[in-house]
């Protein structure tokens, strides 16, 4: 009896063993052990409550979106339970699976230790190991290549935009002399090759003094340059603007294309004589995701998808439209107007769903570019170039100054068309219509033709949220948004092709 | 400063003045009585989006008097950013987001450099009472301020959420505003 007692005592005793070390883990950083696992739809997840016990900190939910909420280190944590993203210190994370919530806690997938905890002070300095479990998903922290910077280029008929990232590129200084622009980086080598940037604005792009400095030969139709510091990821851009950059010739290089390419690199615009073309600009984009709203809706994606059918509806008027993007790229800001411009074409409209701090706004919005700031701007171009309005050298110089301001020509333009596509929405929604607002938005700044920022309805509002996902709703909105280009298109319908 | 304190503070600044300042009903309330009697306290308006209407409602608060306009005007974005007007109005910030530094720059700029709180949300919304919320609020109280740059963790961004120019100072939006006292 006693041998059998003994036996059973050691059985139990080897069980609870095993079932203890049959659990699947993932090693956290920094000596913090590991961290038990369990199966959540096919998905290998952990608890938020067990990795704040590990690492330290608190966790809560974020008084305004009502999100968890991890705070530890000093960074701010926010997971949404509706988009596999998370937002670390205000920078928005991908991640392979949306943080679910049971029963108060907050289940995650473990790639989110490899994503996430690198970026709030925990080093990955070591390669993410099995405890008994299963670690297909946890990664393990690349670190950046020190001393390389990359350069990305993106050209087009009236911007060259180069794109200096890493080694602090940020500090980089660019000064032009004798038909070249220098870039010379404080740190580091750019990875790249010369490469023929065909001909107008600039011709080619080289380095020198083994990778420190990056020249780039400029062509007659040069006019100016800045650059941005911008960190996250720390980089430099330089934009190269003027007029008239056609691709190298046949025999060149070609462009990489290993990616989708923005469509602002089509070789030549595509305006018909005697067709009104219309370039429609999908919001954000990418990691870029514009506002998350209720209903699990992501700005970035309502956009693309309305513009797409906002494009076919148009096209059966005999519209012709371009959109900035056709699928989830970014493009950036100032490209977006430079592309219509390329396209010569006769509106710009960049599509937007809002959210508001507000609870009780719905309806439509729409904005145009803001006169008190193209004044001021105006003005204190002038008097950095010393050029005064009425001066005689104020003709050509300070349009070429006004490079930027393009909008405020076409204000009063852009505020009849931007009232009308208000108007109709406001209208479907049964909303009270607050009038077009002004504000500098960077995408309407160098369009050269009328420009409008339609917010179609509030993603922040329940109702507005749902109805927008509704397919017979949305045909609904797309036929109010049709109607008022369709009016555009007769009042300024362009001449007939000869 | 954390908004608690400082909303238990307004409150009872509200009930010994016998007013619900700010409540979005009615132009600015009258400064709290404290303020009014407290000889180094300078009356402002705070500029707040109203659920009533959408538009930058006043909100009437007290600063401290400094020595020094840039000191008063850090004085007066401290209390923006922190105060939670209650009623109809709303705090366009999380509630964390603080005041990095404030600058005077000749002909009227100014620079205000918040903390990386101000990135989080979405929305042109959410944007534009923002910027122009703290802009408008700020050259409502010292006219003398004609623009404003905003850097965010004292790096120059191209938007704050994707839409509004902050490469160039911004000028305020009087368009924005409801009836200022």
């Amino acid at each position: 009896m006693r041998a059998f007692v003994k036996m059973a005592f050691v059985a139990c005793a080897l069980f609870l063993f095993m079932a203890a070390h049959l659990h699947a883990s993932v090693k956290l950083p920094s000596g913090k052990g590991f961290l038990e696992t369990r199966e959540h739809k096919g998905q290998e997840v952990f608890s938020l409550a067990d990795l704040v016990r590990a690492m330290g900190g608190s966790a809560g939910k974020d008084p305004v979106s009502q999100y968890p909420v991890w705070e530890t280190n000093g960074h701010r944590v926010v997971l949404s339970t509706n988009t596999p993203m998370a937002s670390v210190d205000g920078k928005i994370i991908s991640l392979k699976s949306t943080p679910v919530e049971i029963g108060g806690d907050i289940l995650l997938g473990t790639d989110f230790i490899g994503a996430v905890l690198p970026k709030i002070g925990f080093r990955l300095d070591e390669e993410i190991s099995p405890g008994n479990g299963d670690h297909k998903n946890a990664q393990t922290r690349q670190p950046a290549p020190d001393g390389k910077v990359t350069v990305e280029k993106t050209v087009a008929y009236d911007l060259i935009r180069i794109t200096f990232n890493g080694s602090m590129a940020s500090l980089a200084e660019a000064k032009k002399e004798e038909g070249k622009i220098r870039v010379r980086l404080p740190r580091g080598k750019a990875e790249m090759s010369a490469e023929n940037l065909g001909e107008g604005i600039a011709t080619s792009i080289s380095v020198q003094d083994g990778g420190r400095e990056v020249v780039i030969s400029l062509d007659k139709g040069f006019r100016s340059f800045e650059t941005v510091s911008l960190k996250n990821p720390e980089r430099l851009v330089l934009m190269i603007k003027g007029e008239g950059q056609k691709p190298p010739k046949e025999g060149a290089a070609p462009p990489s294309a290993d990616r989708e390419l923005p469509p602002i690199r089509q070789a030549y615009p595509a305006k018909k004589p005697g067709k009104t073309l219309i370039v429609l600009d999908p919001g954000h984009g990418a990691q870029d995701t514009g506002a998350l709203g209720k209903e699990g809706t992501v700005e970035k994606e309502l956009v693309l998808d309305l513009c797409l059918r906002i494009k076919e509806s148009l096209e059966k008027e005999n519209i012709d439209v371009l959109l900035t993007r056709n699928s989830d790229v970014l493009v950036p800001l100032r490209e977006r107007a430079a592309f219509a411009n390329f396209n010569k074409a006769d509106l710009f409209i960049s599509v937007h769903f809002n959210s508001s701090p507000l609870k009780s706004v719905r309806g439509s919005e729409s904005y145009i570019m803001s006169r008190e700031a193209t004044d001021i701007w105006s003005k204190e171009l002038a008097e950095k170039e010393n050029l005064s309005p009425g001066s005689e050298e104020s003709g050509d110089g300070l349009s070429l100054i006004l490079w930027n301001l393009a909008q405020n020509q076409y204000i009063v333009e852009s505020t009849s068309i931007a009232g009308e596509l208000q108007q109709s929405l406001n209208e479907l929604f049964g909303t009270k219509d607050r009038g077009v607002r002004q504000a500098p938005f960077a995408v309407l700044e160098g369009a050269r033709m009328p420009a409008v920022l339609l917010e179609v309805a509030y993603i922040s509002n329940q109702q507005e949220a749902k109805d927008i996902q509704n397919r017979e709703f949305s045909d609904k909105v797309i036929n109010a948004i049709v109607a008022p280009l369709a009016r555009f298109r007769d009042r300024n319908a362009p001449p007939p092709a000869p | 400063m954390h908004r608690l304190p400082l909303l238990s503070f307004f409150a009872l600044l509200a009930l010994l003045a016998g007013c619900g300042g700010g409540d979005g009903t009615a132009p600015a309330a009258p400064a709290p009585s404290l303020a009014d009697n407290s000889a180094n306290r300078k009356q402002v308006v705070l500029l707040y989006p109203s659920e009533k209407d959408g538009i930058l409602a006043p909100f009437a608060s007290a600063v401290e008097i400094s020595e020094t306009p840039q000191q008063e005007m850090t004085g007066l974005l401290r209390a923006y950013l922190s105060t939670v007007p209650g009623g109809n109005l709303v705090n366009p910030f999380p509630e964390r987001t603080a005041l990095r530094a404030f600058y005077l720059e000749e002909n009227g700029r100014a620079v205000v450099d918040l903390d990386q709180w101000a990135f989080e949300g979405g929305g042109t919304d959410t944007e534009t009472y923002r910027i122009y919320g703290m802009i408008n609020t700020i050259c409502y109280n010292y006219p003398e301020i004609r623009s404003v740059k905003v850097l965010v963790d004292g790096q120059e961004r191209e938007t704050l959420l994707g839409h509004i120019d902050l490469l160039n100072y911004i000028p305020p939006e009087p368009s924005l505003n409801g009836k200022l006292p």
